[in-house]
């Protein structure tokens, strides 16, 4: 059954329905609601477009075993570099020439005890993610969680105070298909934010049909039958929250110090919905427009534990990745193409990603396994393992080639307005746990793609830069610059300078 | 099969026949649960300021912290079946529930937009559900309107299905607030509408999404609480079915008839004889021994469970057997899938009990679920079994690997014989002060594949032979059969399971002094040795007045 989304549809599917809505509310609830997309919309009128950030994370390094180089990385450096095969996909988009590749990069380690800033502990699988993500070093006790806020939560708190979304905060991978009661934890997050003196782990929507729900509260159909019963929705979704959010206020008083603080999250993120409810639909103009529905979520498959061919084969590990990235992909960039939010991140794959890739790209194995000579070794292991690299980059480029076609109110893409960066877990080289000198649990010669042309970025199109020695992190602390957000990540300074020219 | 030892026997009638044999249970009227919940926004002892009598000193000192605990995606479709009978994927829609090994660790719980907006589209889908038929409809209303704007139909549904969705009475004041939700029946020309709204806001309200436990402040125990009646009772089926408490528990706590404990054991017994205690019971095993998900393939997945399943139902719930009967069970229960995988002979005619033999299983530990449950990639995984075996089956702490262990390439080396691997390079004197712990109990077991199938050979490496010799704390065995034994016999099982047990009950894995204390307050009386009676201890559990109060945690948790 073909699932994908149907293709765009041009005719306006939506009008904005504030005074019938708002007139209700008021009604309903007595008092007058913040309207902030209104503010937005006034504070803009006559503004260039916004600012928008994303952040792609892979669960994966990007070499081989044994192998001094990798297929994602070009041989030439600057503009017009050659397409190796983990590029393949962008060149087959047709945007090989708007995307940047920054290699070189390598996060330090330490044992524990001694792991240096920003750095990680000598062991390898998942322990780079953290400093990656927040710039801060990782925990040297096995923990995986991040210690410091991500630079998605930090861009949202600058550019997501006028968005009905302050921020879109998904992942692709849907389990973590290894072990019999395994689950990603840690493995499966790339955001964290700080709230109250804490670092506090936020959990990505990972069903696409609830993304699209989210997304689209307040989108009302014109037809006036279709749009009698939206509204009716709508009205009741907003009595049944703020009924809940009446008792959930009366009790947080009651509770025990920690059930407070718990009850409050749990509350201001109630009271968000809330807020999103009461926003108008965005104004149908432009590019802008409500995507049809994506239907039922593809179930979850089960693990294929036991290196078991048969089990890739027959679709184990595989909960319909190929088409939740194509959902999640097209709600962000209608995100961004109606400023529903300016900010998305978005987890392909868990770190030590253990999706199946024989629906991907035929190979009977996961892509952790393809590292490890899951479908053999040489060339054959290589170009297995850049084609799970590949996969990565065809989507992130599928969101790239996107907003490079969507064109903003002033003419512009939404891709001159954007910075999009798309960060592995590895690199290659070596792996102080095993003593391997060319090993894929390695965070040497890692690299990571940028996108867009915010702030001045990529002002040639899209290069190959070197940044030797630099922490990858750079590329974050580079992206939030281009959007206008200066912030070095943690514990590591600078950007990687070449990619505003 | 063995009939039941004595010493279970006396354990079960002891507690049977009359709960206040046990210190510290309180079986007056005074000392049970208070009349009012803390939860609710009237006439509640949070409010008054009542306190509860002092607690016996000896008591006091098991008092288990709480805090709010998040129903988890199996504890809420189990909900809403029981609540509106309705099947709903909760897990596609709600964040994940991590295992370690069970999957309701309220401290590592954070509210996240994911989970409102996903409880919010639950919400909206139960209701669609629930409101999508007139013979539904009218279930869960329990009144026919007799217009669109019939207030007493609605009160009564609000009142009725609030008391079950909230598992408390509702307050006048939260009856009348609910109530107000007609406004929007007559908005729509619809009372259902009205409904519809109702059961969205009660989906969502954090006494349906949480349990919260406030209780009534124990005298001169500061920070110690005695649970109200309707937060009991909510303890109580959560604990036994991993559900909401049914109507009848809820009419207990209501007429204030759960707070003896042989009101508690009275009710828990009833509780045990129906299907979702099999199901609870059944799942704390699987998450605990780690085969909730299996790797396999749907079919051979399914049988796999049912044949543990089959075995649990049989001996804890069928013949009432000691708990030991699960390892060592000489029969199991096989369809014609298994018995082909394990090359035993099929059940004649369906599937059905099968004898083991001289196989060398033996109960659970020779089930493929248990054998499937950890392994590594393509193989076994002699360190993962044996550190199954000892931090889950023997509550042992293992250190994790030293700095500078590469432990995701502990294999042998191209060509080199797994047991020559294991036993010889993991044997030296670097590596065998951990390994040594674990290693050899994983050996034991290697003759059994990572799908629970018998085998002398490696696979990869027919030349190599597969000894199966297995050693724990220097007592030799080969294979589950005699693991069994050695577990069985090693006096450190049955307070390995009570406290598993407990985590599960308590929705905490880091257990603190008080915890230990309520855990050795009951391997004790249960004996390191003796046989006992599974149900019979969660009906111990409920049974001790430390079930009935709670001590207030004050760590934020959230895994931090």
């Amino acid at each position: 059954m073909d699932r994908r989304l149907a293709p765009p549809r041009r005719t306006s599917l939506l009008r904005p329905t504030s005074l019938l809505r708002r007139t209700f509310l008021r009604g309903a609830a007595g008092f007058a609601m913040a309207l902030p997309l209104l503010e937005s919309m006034q504070a803009s009128a006559g503004v260039s477009a916004p600012r928008r950030y994303f952040l792609g994370f892979a669960g994966s390094s990007i070499g081989f075993p044994g192998f001094e180089y990798d297929q994602l990385v070009p041989d030439a450096e600057g503009h017009g570099y050659d397409i190796k095969r983990a590029l393949q996909p962008l060149a087959d988009l047709g945007i090989g020439d708007a995307v940047s590749v920054v290699s070189g990069m390598e996060i330090p380690w330490g044992d524990a005890g001694s792991v240096p800033p920003a750095g990680r502990v000598r062991q390898w699988h998942a322990k780079s993610v953290a400093p990656l993500v927040s710039g801060i070093a990782g925990a040297d006790n096995g923990n995986e969680r991040a210690r410091g806020a991500t630079s998605d939560q930090i861009a949202a708190d600058i550019l997501g105070k006028l968005t009905p979304h302050r921020l879109l905060n998904y992942r692709v991978q849907a389990a973590y298909y290894r072990g019999s009661n395994g689950d990603g934890g840690d493995r499966g997050r790339i955001s964290y934010r700080e709230d109250k003196g804490q670092i506090v782990p936020v959990d990505p929507i990972v069903s696409p049909r609830l993304a699209y729900e989210s997304l689209f509260t307040g989108f009302v159909p014109p037809d006036p039958a279709l749009a009698s019963a939206a509204l009716a929705v709508l009205r009741r979704r907003r009595s049944a929250v703020d009924l809940v959010l009446e008792d959930a206020q009366a009790l947080i008083p009651r509770l025990g110090a920690a059930d407070r603080v718990r009850l409050e999250r749990h509350f201001d993120e109630l009271r968000e919905l809330e807020q999103r409810l009461d926003m108008d639909a965005p104004p149908v103009t432009g590019a802008c427009e409500m995507l049809a529905d994506p239907g039922e979520d593809p179930a979850i498959g089960g693990s294929v534990e036991n290196g078991d061919t048969g089990g890739f084969a027959n679709g184990g590990a595989y909960s319909g990745e190929e088409l939740r990235a194509e959902i999640l992909t097209d709600l962000i960039a209608m995100a961004f193409t109606c400023d529903l939010t300016r900010v998305a991140s978005l987890m392909y794959t868990m770190a030590q990603c253990f999706l199946n890739a024989n629906p991907l790209f035929g190979q009977p194995s996961d892509l952790h396994e393809l590292g490890h000579y899951g479908v053999g070794g040489g060339q054959v292991g290589l170009d297995a393992m850049s084609d799970g690299v590949g996969w990565h980059v065809g989507h992130f480029g599928r969101l790239v080639q996107k907003l490079r076609d969507t064109q903003e109110l002033d003419g512009s893409s939404v891709l001159d307005n954007s910075a999009l960066i798309l960060l592995f877990e590895g690199g290659w080289g070596y792996d102080p746990e095993a003593g391997d000198p060319l090993s894929v649990h390695s965070s040497e010669n890692m690299s990571a793609l940028v996108a867009g042309h915010a702030g001045g970025l990529n002002p040639g199109g899209g290069q190959h830069v070197r940044n030797d020695g630099g922490h990858p992190t750079q590329v974050i602390n580079t992206a939030l610059r281009a959007v206008g957000i200066d912030h070095e990540m943690g514990d590591v300074p600078g950007v990687v300078g070449a990619l505003f020219g | 099969m063995k009939a039941i030892s004595a010493a279970a026997s006396t354990w079960g009638v002891l507690l049977m026949s009359g709960a206040g044999c046990y210190s510290g249970i309180g079986d007056g009227a005074g000392q049970g649960a208070t009349d009012g919940d803390a939860a609710g926004s009237e006439g509640d002892a949070g409010d008054t300021g009542d306190s509860s009598a002092p607690v016996d000193p000896e008591v006091l000192e098991r008092v288990a912290p709480s805090g709010m605990r998040r129903l988890t995606a199996f504890e809420y479709a189990a909900t809403v079946r029981d609540l509106l009978d309705v099947e709903v994927p909760a897990d596609l829609l709600l964040p994940e529930d991590p295992r370690q090994p069970f999957d309701n660790d309220y401290r590592i719980q954070v509210a996240s937009q994911a989970l409102i907006e996903g409880a919010e589209l639950l919400a909206a889908d139960v209701a669609g559900l629930a409101l999508g038929s007139p013979t539904s409809r009218d279930m869960v209303v329990g009144c026919t309107p007799t217009g669109d704007s019939d207030v007493e139909c609605f009160r009564s549904f609000v009142t009725r299905f609030g008391r079950r969705a909230l598992r408390r009475p509702l307050t006048a004041a939260e009856v009348d607030r609910y109530s107000g939700l007609l406004a929007e029946a007559e908005e729509a020309g619809d009372f259902y509408a009205a409904v519809e709204v109702a059961l969205r806001a009660f989906l969502q309200h954090p006494e349906f999404l949480y349990r919260i436990e406030i209780g009534t402040p124990v005298t001169d125990s500061p920070g110690v609480y005695r649970l109200g009646d309707h937060e009991l009772a909510s303890r109580l089926s959560y604990f036994v079915w991993g559900s909401m408490p049914s109507d009848e528990i809820l009419d207990r706590a209501d007429a204030g008839a759960l707070r003896t404990a042989a009101q508690l054991v009275d009710t828990a017994q009833g509780m045990l004889d129906d299907p979702r205690a099999r199901a609870r019971v059944g799942r704390f095993h699987a998450l605990w021994l780690g085969y909730e998900r299996l790797g396999h393939g749907p079919e051979l997945a399914a049988s796999m469970r049912a044949e543990t399943q089959a075995l649990v139902d049989r001996v804890v719930f069928e013949e009432g057997s000691p708990w030991q009967e699960l390892l060592r069970a000489e029969q199991t229960w096989l369809d014609d899938t298994l018995a082909a995988h394990y090359g035993l002979p099929a059940p004649s005619g369906g599937p059905g009990w099968v004898d083991y033999g001289d196989s060398g299983r033996l109960g659970l530990l020779g089930h493929g679920s248990f054998l499937s449950a950890v392994s590594a990639v393509g193989d076994t995984s002699p360190i993962q079994r044996g550190l199954m075996i000892r931090t889950r089956m023997m509550c042992q702490d293992i250190p994790p690997p030293p700095p500078g262990v590469d432990i995701d390439n502990t294999a042998p080396a191209e060509g080199q014989c797994k047991d020559d691997f294991y036993r010889v390079t993991l044997g030296a004197p670097s590596c065998a002060g951990c390994h040594d712990h674990f290693n050899p109990i994983g050996l034991g077991l290697e003759q059994y594949d990572n799908a629970g199938r018998f085998r002398t050979q490696e696979l990869d490496l027919p030349t190599c032979e597969i000894p199966g010799d297995g050693v724990v704390d220097g007592v030799p065995f080969s294979g589950p059969a005699e693991l069994s034994a050695l577990l069985l016999g090693s006096g450190t099982l049955n307070a390995c399971v009570t406290r598993q047990l407990y985590r599960f009950a308590t929705g905490r894995t880091e257990l603190g002094p008080v915890d230990e204390a309520f855990v050795a307050e009951i391997a004790d009386e249960i004996g390191p040795a003796d046989d006992f009676d599974f149900a019979q201890l969660m009906v111990r559990f409920v049974a001790d007045e430390a079930f009935s109060l709670r001590r207030d945690d004050t760590e934020t948790g959230e895994g931090q």
